[in-house]
């Protein structure tokens, strides 16, 4: 074929948005019956019978039919484009992530920058919806945003930039590529280093995507919903599908950081399914998570990460570049 | 015209549409949206110009670390606080001169310089980078650490619970 | 360092708390060296909650940022644990409701209904309109139809989306006619068909199984029903007698007041500047005590002024 670049890029997006659209709402069911099995139930079942496979449709079927609520008093045009604000970037974040190589939108040699630099940008879409909503709830929120961004992001990024060091590039097709072999992913290498920074790296993204137990941001006893407090029908939809493609790239990017990727048996076809699965399985450990505990209160929140977290990803970072510098650039 | 040169001036007319909005408006809160939209823009064109750990570095600490401060600060006195703070621009005849004044200056030095000559071979910035900061600007960086430190140390210390 | 890190974050304390709680703590903990242990090192503030039998592994009182992390270390693997144990090891527990329908309790209370008599098939209801006067929200109207051998209800409707299904208009219900079901099927689009006429509600009566509740064997339960009654009455005498003694008693000098009585007059009778006016039998009583020199009495007579 022989597209103009452009053309090219802009049927990948094409494609990638709606898989990221699909596969997001059928993480929702997925998390739906995973948590319903936690707390010895059934979960969705009737819609698309048996096992509920038709209800993420019927939810968003649901959600395009609702009112669509403006509050009087709303700051309009920074509410109405909150959600867009922070769907936005919630989706540019698969841009850069490869489903194999060579297949995905753009394979930046910084990567993981990009990553993590798109994925900062979502709070601005939240400070949009918390201030627009003109509402108390809606704004103490988004304060409490605030807080947990500055705290969590620092250890997010430092305990992604672990396999970084390792791999010794930010491109991450180069990561993947850096965890091939027997055992080769990041997980099990480096003497114990790559369990910890994987674990770190998931509580970090628990965190940032203000899941329980740490959503105090959204919680639900003192602040109805957060700053989506005043958000219904389509809006609501958007501001819930930004979420949880989120919770999806950070899941894929463990994946690729700690897991290898589409690296697994079989022939070389086979390396998105095994991705997929990959990435639903770090999903399914952050789901776990949630499912599992209480909120916790802000000043632990803010004490696991300054005074746990934090710490702990510096030390892990420092140790992975001193086990590289002391290999001479082998492999770790 | 190429598809960067429509790119560069759309986010250039952008890019001043919003920093002019950003002294213009009167709310405080809008003014900050539109300084994310100009500094996000920056970034395009970092991107346009072909360094995208430029881009990166400008969305992950100027678009996402100081907006959301700014914001904080805003929402802190503004809506909590409950005191209403409009954005006042005075001397805006005097700003607009200083900043043409600049403008030109900027202007005539690019014609002086002349065009640079287009890169053709593009080495690895991000290690050219990572050598520069521990090689020749080793020194720099330090210090850099060392008045990071202090300034934390002193917001503690200004923090700290009265005892 | 403990002290650092502790003194650092330590949050505002709670204005009064006169005992360490005995259920989820938070900052301040009771070890064994004394009723208060030092600042939780890390904040975490795992507490423990005794007496849970399930969560004996937690011990309190866990020491320096180590033994803080290893407890939340182990708390997490416990709680982690549960949660896996239900997703691998255990059946739902649910009941497929609209296919499967558990059994209902005896004592349900769902959806209302009237009911016929079950000799003769004549309604029960004889429109007296008790059920209207004890519902708390007033969503029953009745009217009542005069006949010569018993009384009917004219009209009977229900406003059954406003009902909070106290079940008092059973428990009232002298002839037992209206009852509740062992349904709560009440999902419908459109809110007025909540508002039941009689027919809907006899109709209803006849479709569902009815509670065990009527009114009769509510009112059998209270026991023992006639003496408690007697008892109230009586009470009620007492006390009007009170009121009516207490002007005459307050009407003596103020300094002698009988103190003997009973009642609340007794109370403001006396010249003691904490008496208030609060109730009419109080206020008269306060009238009538006229003017003690000294100045509480002023007082009380400025306040039954107003
Ligand atoms: S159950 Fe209570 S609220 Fe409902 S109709 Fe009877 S008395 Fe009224
Ligand atoms: S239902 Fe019972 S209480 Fe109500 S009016 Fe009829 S007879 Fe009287």
């Amino acid at each position: 074929m022989t597209l103009p670049p452009l053309a090219q890029a802009a049927i990948a997006a094409f494609i990638v948005l709606n898989a990221v659209i699909l596969m997001v709402a059928y993480v929702t069911l997925l998390e739906r019956k995973f948590a319903a099995r936690m707390q010895s139930r059934i979960g969705p079942y009737y819609v698309g019978w048996p096992h509920g496979w038709l209800q993420p449709i019927a939810d968003a079927l649901k959600l395009m039919l609702k009112e669509d609520v403006v509050p009087a008093a709303a700051d309009r045009w920074v509410y109405n484009l909150a959600p867009i604000a922070f769907l936005v970037p919630c989706v540019l974040i698969f841009a850069t992530i490869p489903f194999a190589p060579g297949l995905g939108v753009a394979d930046l040699n910084i990567g993981i920058l990009f990553f993590l630099a798109v994925s900062a940008l979502e709070i601005v879409g939240l400070f949009m919806g918390g201030w627009g909503s003109n509402n108390k709830y809606a704004l103490i929120s988004a304060m409490r945003a605030v807080n947990q961004i500055i705290s969590y992001d620092l250890p997010f990024i430092f305990t992604a930039l672990v396999p970084v060091v390792l791999a010794g590039s930010m491109q991450l097709s180069e990561i993947v590529s850096a965890q091939t072999g027997l055992f080769g992913w990041f997980v099990f290498r480096a003497w114990g280093l790559g369990v910890l920074a994987l674990l770190a790296y998931l509580v970090a993204t628990i965190a940032a995507e203000n899941r329980v137990p740490f959503d105090i941001l959204e919680a639900e006893s003192e602040l109805v919903a957060g700053f989506r407090v005043e958000y219904s029908g389509m809006k609501f939809a958007l501001i819930q599908l930004g979420e949880y493609a989120h919770i999806l790239g950070t899941s894929f990017l463990g994946a690729l950081l700690f897991l290898g990727g589409w690296l697994g048996p079989g022939p070389a076809w086979l390396g998105p399914i095994w991705f997929l699965l990959k990435a639903i399985f770090v999903f399914l450990l952050i789901t776990w998570v949630r499912w599992s505990f209480v909120r916790i209160r802000v000043d632990q929140i803010l004490a696991i990460s300054w005074k746990l977290l934090l710490p702990l990803s510096i030390v892990l970072l420092m140790a992975a570049a001193f086990a590289v510098a002391w290999s001479g650039g082998a492999r770790v | 015209m190429t598809v960067e040169t429509v790119g560069f001036w759309l986010v250039a007319a952008v890019l001043l549409a919003s920093s002019l909005a950003v002294v213009l408006t009167k709310n405080l809160f809008h003014a900050v949206l539109y300084l994310a939209v100009a500094l996000v823009a920056t970034g395009v064109v970092f991107l346009l110009l072909e360094s995208p750990f430029l881009f990166g570095v400008q969305l992950l600490l100027y678009a996402g670390g100081v907006v959301t401060i700014v914001v904080f600060a805003i929402m802190l006195t503004e809506r909590l606080v409950g005191e209403r703070i409009t954005q006042t621009s005075r001397h805006v005849v005097n700003g607009a001169i200083v900043s043409a004044a600049v403008f030109v200056a900027v202007v005539g030095f690019l014609l002086q310089a002349g065009a640079p000559a287009p890169v053709t071979e593009r080495p690895d910035q991000l290690a050219g980078l990572g050598r520069a900061l521990v090689g020749p600007y080793a020194v720099t960086l330090e210090l850099l650490g060392v008045l990071l430190v202090a300034a934390l140390l002193g917001a503690i210390y200004f923090a700290r619970a009265d005892d | 360092m403990s002290d650092f890190m502790g003194g650092l974050s330590k949050p505002p304390e709670p204005p009064t708390r006169s005992e360490p709680s005995r259920g989820v703590r938070g900052r301040t903990r009771e070890t064994r060296d004394g009723p208060r242990g030092p600042e939780s090192v890390t904040g975490f503030g795992t507490g423990t909650q005794r007496g849970g039998g399930s969560v004996a592994v937690l011990r309190d009182g866990a020491k320096g940022f180590w033994g803080e992390t290893l407890q939340l270390a182990r708390a997490v693997g416990r709680t982690m644990g549960v949660t896996f144990k239900n997703l691998v090891a255990r059946k739902p527990v649910t009941v497929m409701y609209p296919d499967v329908r558990r059994q209902y309790p005896d004592r349900f209370r769902g959806v209302l209904a009237l009911t016929y008599d079950k000799e003769t098939g004549e309604e029960n209801c004889i429109g007296c309109r008790l059920c209207e006067y004890i519902c708390p929200p007033q969503v029953i109207k009745v009217e009542m139809l005069k006949a010569k051998e018993r009384n009917w209800a004219k009209h009977f409707t229900l406003e059954l989306y406003s009902c909070e299904f106290c079940e008092l208009c059973v428990q009232v219900c002298p002839t037992d006619a209206i009852v509740m079901l062992k349904t709560f099927e009440l999902a419908t689009s459109d809110r007025r068909e909540l508002l039941l006429d009689k027919d809907r509600l006899h109709a209803l009566g006849l479709e569902h199984e009815h509670s065990w509740a009527t009114g009769t064997r509510l009112r059998d339960m209270q026991a023992p029903p006639k003496a408690a009654r007697g008892e109230g009455h009586r009470d009620g005498a007492t006390r009007g007698e009170a009121a009516v003694t207490a002007p005459a008693a307050a009407a003596k000098p103020a300094g002698t007041a009988a103190l003997a009585g009973a009642g609340s007059a007794e109370e403001s009778a006396t010249p003691a500047p904490a008496a208030k006016a609060d109730g009419p039998s109080t206020a008269e009583a306060v009238k009538t005590a006229a003017a003690p020199p000294a100045a509480p009495g002023e007082v009380k007579t400025k306040e039954t002024a107003e």
